[in-house]
């Protein structure tokens, strides 16, 4: 799927200090699901966070549903049009699902209260938390409080989805209808998802951008990101110390990343594959979840 | 016991199912213990039933269910004439809490003892300005929103919410410290001398903590008002009275006036941090 994009990024910077979180970034993100891979302290929770307008960032030129968020009425305007589910969401104890995505509504402006609590039962529907909601928040689980974060952030039906991690703590029956929900809930919108879980990018992105170090270093299908490591993956009964990287399989064979040697028996990549080729020992410092 | 050779005519279960609190008392509990145990009557009263009504009658009972549970500081800014919206989002503040109104009267109450104590209401003029100071501390700590930074990226966020939030928070101090002013040991105009400096600390704190962190800012102010009355008692040779002189207190108002009007001015000014994680980091 390619469209105009939606998003654009021009040169962007953001420093913390002595640290560069984002170094000259130029992205660009059309309508569909957008996925955005990277080690931790590659940029990814920076970058999210500028384009949720939660930082201001230091330098570059920002285009975000047609408008400037730098400015106090476009910042204005793209938050009445986004959903945002930071990496941390802070959850009050005392708070029940149902109050705390109440309360996000209001400050999304939602100010009948028929109206909004229809709509906060709606989104906490869709994360099948109906038989909860009124339960506190400290007592639900992981899992649980991560489905309420997401329901928040789905109130109103966003044009611009930011979803920082949605999926860490979410079980594999739990992510499957977490794909199922994008699928058919930001129909239309531009979902922007960073995640260490290169099989839902797989799964659900049409693009994908690669940070490393603060800066882009792939922007493409996920098709395109695996085909990175074309020729460059084999299997082996035993390490092949030569391989830039190297793990056990479930099988109990050992898979290899680098220069096959000869008659090495190549496989197909997968989208980790392609993402290890280019994070190298960034990623193996901070592995990506199976 | 429900009686099952009798039945319930037509009006009975039709006014039961459309208008049941019109129904008088005895005979609707007795019809409802009837239709717990008899098929007939409940499939008369499915016929009888209004569906629109019974939708309507099940929403407002959801949406009775569904009401957050108000605290008393939002109830209390409901009947002042707040919107409910409004009033959800201010009384979540951490500032206004049972706890946070506890510390200040009790910081209050101590300041007035001391001052009683020694016959002059120095120690109160000293202590009551750093009490808002410390509630926009606690109300504006990073984290102090319920829901974190999830509201950062609401578009009510930002310096209306901010103003409205420290309007409570410093409502409520200087109500409790106008109460315990009452007891000091001179009740003259000078027992008002600390709202001004207290203003000022307050807004001070709030403007610079659009540059530096909020702990900062509160422990700059409130070490630099400590420390300037220190330094002038010391100037004075330890005299008590130089503190309470006529001169002292219109210099300090003044003080405290041009920094109240100052840090307003970049509240303002720099409302664009307040609307997002720069301020209050």
């Amino acid at each position: 799927m390619t469209t105009t994009p939606t998003i654009s990024l021009v040169g962007v910077s953001k420093g913390f200090g002595s640290t560069i979180a984002l170094d000259h970034v130029d992205a660009a993100f059309a309508p569909g699901i957008n996925g955005l891979l990277g080690p931790n302290g590659a940029g990814k929770t920076t970058m999210l966070r500028i384009l949720a307008t939660v930082l201001p960032a230091d330098q570059g030129r920002l285009d975000v549903l047609g408008v400037d968020p730098t400015t106090g009425d476009g910042r204005l305007s793209v938050r009445r049009r986004l959903g945002y589910l930071p990496q941390e969401p802070g959850f009050h104890r005392q708070f029940s699902a149902f109050d705390f995505v109440d309360y996000v509504a209001i400050l999304k402006e939602w100010a009948d209260r028929k109206t909004r609590h229809d709509e906060v039962r709606r989104v906490l529907g869709l994360v099948d938390l109906d038989s909860v909601m009124h339960k506190r928040i400290g007592q639900l689980s992981g899992g649980m409080r991560r489905r309420v974060g997401i329901a928040q952030a789905l109130i109103g039906r966003p044009d611009l989805l930011v979803l920082d991690e949605p999926t860490a703590g979410l079980d594999p029956e739990q992510r499957l209808r977490f794909r199922e929900l994008l699928g058919t809930e930001a129909s239309g919108a531009t979902v922007l998802l960073s995640t260490h879980q290169t099989d839902d990018v797989a799964a659900l992105c049409h693009n994908v951008v690669v940070l490393l170090s603060g800066q882009v270093r792939y922007t493409g299908t996920p098709a395109g990101l695996a085909a990175l490591a074309e020729g460059r993956v084999w299997l082996a009964a035993d390490r092949d110390l030569r391989a830039e990287l190297a793990w056990i399989t479930g099988e109990g064979r050992v898979r290899h990343i680098g220069d096959p040697p000869a008659g090495a028996q190549l496989v197909e990549p997968t989208v980790e594959d392609g993402y290890l080729v280019l994070a190298g020992h960034q990623a193996h410092a901070a592995p990506l979840a199976s | 016991m429900t009686d099952r050779t009798w039945h319930a005519s037509t009006e009975q279960l039709h006014g039961f199912a459309n208008h049941s609190e019109l129904m008088e008392q005895t005979t609707a509990a007795s019809l409802e213990a009837h239709l717990v145990g008899c098929d007939a009557c409940r499939r008369g009263l499915a016929e009888a039933a209004d569906p629109v009504t019974i939708a309507s009658s099940w929403e407002a009972l959801t949406d009775r269910i569904d009401q957050p549970r108000r605290s008393m500081v939002e109830r209390a800014l409901v009947r002042l004439g707040a919107r409910s919206g409004w009033a959800r989002l201010v009384a979540a503040t951490p500032g206004l809490r049972a706890s946070g109104f506890a510390g200040i009267a009790l910081v209050a109450a101590a300041a007035v003892a001391m001052a009683r104590g020694i016959g002059a209401e120095g120690p109160f003029l000293v202590a009551a300005p750093l009490v808002p100071l410390a509630a926009v501390a606690v109300s504006f700590r990073p984290g102090a929103d319920p829901i974190g930074e999830a509201s950062v990226a609401t578009p009510m966020h930002g310096m209306g919410l901010v103003l409205r939030r420290a309007v409570a928070i410093l409502t409520v101090s200087f109500a409790l410290l106008g109460v315990a002013a009452l007891a000091l040991p001179d009740l003259d105009l000078e027992a008002a001398a600390w709202v001004l400096p207290a203003l000022a600390l307050s807004v001070g704190a709030i403007a610079l903590s659009t540059w530096i962190r909020l702990e900062t800012a509160v422990a700059v102010l409130g070490g630099g008002w400590l420390m300037t009355l220190t330094a002038i008692w010391w100037l004075a040779g330890r005299d008590v009275v130089a503190v309470h002189s006529q001169s002292f207190v219109l210099a300090t108002q003044l003080t405290a006036l041009a920094v109240g009007v100052v840090a307003m001015a970049v509240v303002g000014a720099r409302r664009d941090r307040l609307a997002t994680l720069e301020a209050f980091r």
